[in-house]
């Protein structure tokens, strides 16, 4: 109705008019808004402020400003033994996460899969249910299994015939224990992601290697598993973030003061503990800026060791 | 150990080749076994983990059984006594984490939907801005949102924590968008052309169609906002708002010289669980293909 009108006298009215006359015109503003207006003021504000906070330092928490231009960069690459330490702990992380993790999936996948299985829905379920649980649940569980009086770990070593280990005594188990939690909780998630990738291959790929004459071995490793290659990208690409992210297990399992002689920190925790430990917000921001780095380097690193191994020949280049 | 023409022939019907059938149950008998071994193993600990919190406090632990060795649910009385009384920051969670996935959800059907399906000058602007600020990580992030909350004196309230939910759930556009992608074009235009205005549009054509999106949505989002630990805990600084993982967290690290504060920790760590472990049971139907679906397109 409302366009009939507008029709018949375009002149007389203003642009503003006609914008308000016409409903297809405004609602989608109206639809957009609630979500928009939010993420102005709760994302790409504080985006803009972040730009700027990484060249500041807070003076406690007066909520007053000293811009101190590169300074905080400099010190964070420089003079700060945390983040070498953080840097360590996640490239060990990560690496050790996906080297343990994604062949277990691979196989439980491969299992999960085979024609013959029954039940496969309880198995699928049972494997991905760890992922769903909430990281300090985890991180208490990861606690309870490597407490060195009534935990599970020592309770399987005595009844072998060996001696109580004290987990939490020493720097050498940090990163043991946190791969141990971290493939409890993500293994089965993988797989399930592997399984869903493996439903997309067709089966007269399969069919057509069954009549070839290969073997159940050779048909995972010559077909599956070079098919599944854009699953394993993502798989890895998202683990890797998640690490960089990683905070809820290491923050309940090593509390705040970095674990055994301070060899725990993750860059999370580290910012943590600085922007709301010591009131170094400028500094933690900065480190947050490095992290983001970080982040962007080895996502693109990645893409490109996963598009690369489609072609040999363009490796080499 | 197939044979790799084995499998032409379905089990169960007669068949001119004996053995083989017999392989065939083999076969399912034996890599079931061994998905049940291995299921077992992997769940074992996770049922004694359970198993320790049915004990009493004096009593002599095997932790490598989940069977406890003198039943009580004492540490589940005192985790809801007068002393922990975790019943409050369950509640708090509650209230968070509904509302958060309310307006959370609704905000992302609705732009969702006008992303998807309507044309306006500026969309597709829009869009990529959400997806470029996607990909900024928390921990860049994470203090300057301090700061910004500081400012507009939201610390320690819980419109703190929900409308950063709501604002900073890219991908909850993201999802919402591909889902309504789905729905189709002629039939809004039907609609339109039988008298609908753009509201009734979106309530009764749009929101029915995508009723599954809707629901991995606010799944995710329930589960996000109940799981979180850092941004609450930073947030929050009254111990009596605190919502329950954060109280969890705080409860483990202060566990000083009471001998009843780490079984009720243990205790409350899995009664926490059961709110996302609830949610998945009810959701895995479309949960695993949903999710699956996305990372392929």
């Amino acid at each position: 109705m409302a366009s009939m009108a507008v029709s018949r006298s375009p002149k007389k009215r203003s642009a503003i008019q006609r914008f308000f006359s016409d409903q297809t015109k405004w609602t989608p503003y109206l639809f957009v808004a609630p979500f928009f207006i939010t993420f102005a003021i709760f994302t790409l504000y504080p985006m803009l402020r972040a730009v700027v906070m990484g060249f500041q330092e807070s003076l406690g928490y007066t909520g007053k400003w000293e811009w101190v231009g590169l300074a905080n960069f400099v010190e964070a690459l420089t003079n700060d033994p945390r983040m070498g330490t953080s840097l360590k702990n996640f490239v060990y992380f990560t690496v050790g996460s996906l080297a343990t993790q994604l062949p277990c999936a691979f196989l439980i996948a491969l299992l999960l899969t085979s024609r013959s299985l029954k039940a496969k829905s309880l198995w699928r379920t049972l494997f991905f249910i760890p992922s769903v649980l909430p990281g300090v649940t985890m991180g208490i569980i990861g606690g309870w299994f490597f407490s060195k009086t009534h935990g599970f770990a020592n309770a399987l070593i005595v009844a072998f015939g060996g001696p109580r280990v004290d987990w939490a005594g020493f720097a050498e188990y940090i990163i043991p224990r946190l791969l141990l939690i971290a493939f409890w909780q993500w293994m089965g998630n993988h797989a399930v992601f592997l399984i869903a990738g493996m439903s997309g291959i067709g089966d007269e790929i399969i069919e057509a290697s069954i009549v070839d004459g290969a073997t159940p071995w050779q048909r995972a490793r010559y077909i599956v598993l070079p098919l599944l290659k854009p699953v394993f990208a993502y798989i890895s690409i998202t683990a890797a973030a998640g690490s960089l992210m990683n905070f809820e297990v290491p923050y309940v399992l090593l509390g705040t003061d970095g674990g055994a002689r301070g060899k725990g920190w993750f860059f999370m925790t580290h910012i943590q503990q600085m922007a709301f430990g010591q009131f170094r917000m400028g500094y933690a921001t900065a480190i947050g800026w490095l992290v983001f780095f970080i982040a962007v380097v080895i996502t693109i690193l990645q893409l490109r060791v996963y598009e690369f191994r489609l072609g040999k020949q363009e490796e080499a280049s | 150990m197939t044979t790799p023409n084995v499998t032409a022939p379905p089990p169960g019907r007669a068949l001119p080749v004996q053995p083989k059938i017999g392989f065939f149950r083999l076969q399912a008998i034996l890599s079931t076994a061994l998905a049940a071994i291995l299921a077992l193993i992997f769940i074992w600990p996770f049922l004694c983990v359970v198993g320790s919190t049915f004990n009493k406090i004096d009593a002599v632990l095997n932790p490598l059984t989940p069977i406890p060795t003198q039943f009580s649910t004492q540490f589940y009385q005192l985790m809801f006594g007068e002393k922990y009384q975790l019943q409050k920051y369950v509640m708090n969670s509650v209230w968070v984490a509904v509302a958060t996935t309310a307006l959370s959800t609704l905000a992302c059907a609705l732009s969702g939907y006008a992303l998807a399906k309507l044309r306006f000058p500026g969309r597709d602007l829009l869009f990529s801005l959400i997806i470029g600020v996607m990909l900024l990580p928390t921990a860049t992030m994470l203090v300057p949102s301090f700061i910004v909350m500081r400012d507009l004196n939201l610390v320690d309230n819980y419109w703190g924590l929900i409308l950063p939910g709501v604002g900073g759930n890219a991908f909850g556009i993201f999802l919402m968008r591909q889902f309504m992608l789905n729905i189709p074009t002629e039939m809004l235009e039907a609609a339109r052309m039988d008298g609908a205005n753009e509201f009734e549009l979106f309530y009764k054509i749009v929101l029915p169609n995508a009723k599954a999106g809707i629901g991995v949505i606010a799944t995710l989002s329930l589960r996000g906002t109940w799981n979180s630990l850092l941004w609450p805990q930073i947030l929050i600084t009254d111990v009596n708002k605190r919502l329950i993982m954060p109280a969890i967290a705080n409860l483990n690290q202060q566990q000083v010289a009471d001998v009843f504060a780490l079984p009720v920790v243990r205790t409350a760590a899995i009664v926490a669980a059961l709110v996302p472990l609830a949610l998945y049971a009810y959701s895995q139907r479309y949960f695993i293909s949903t999710l699956a679906g996305a990372i392929k397109g």
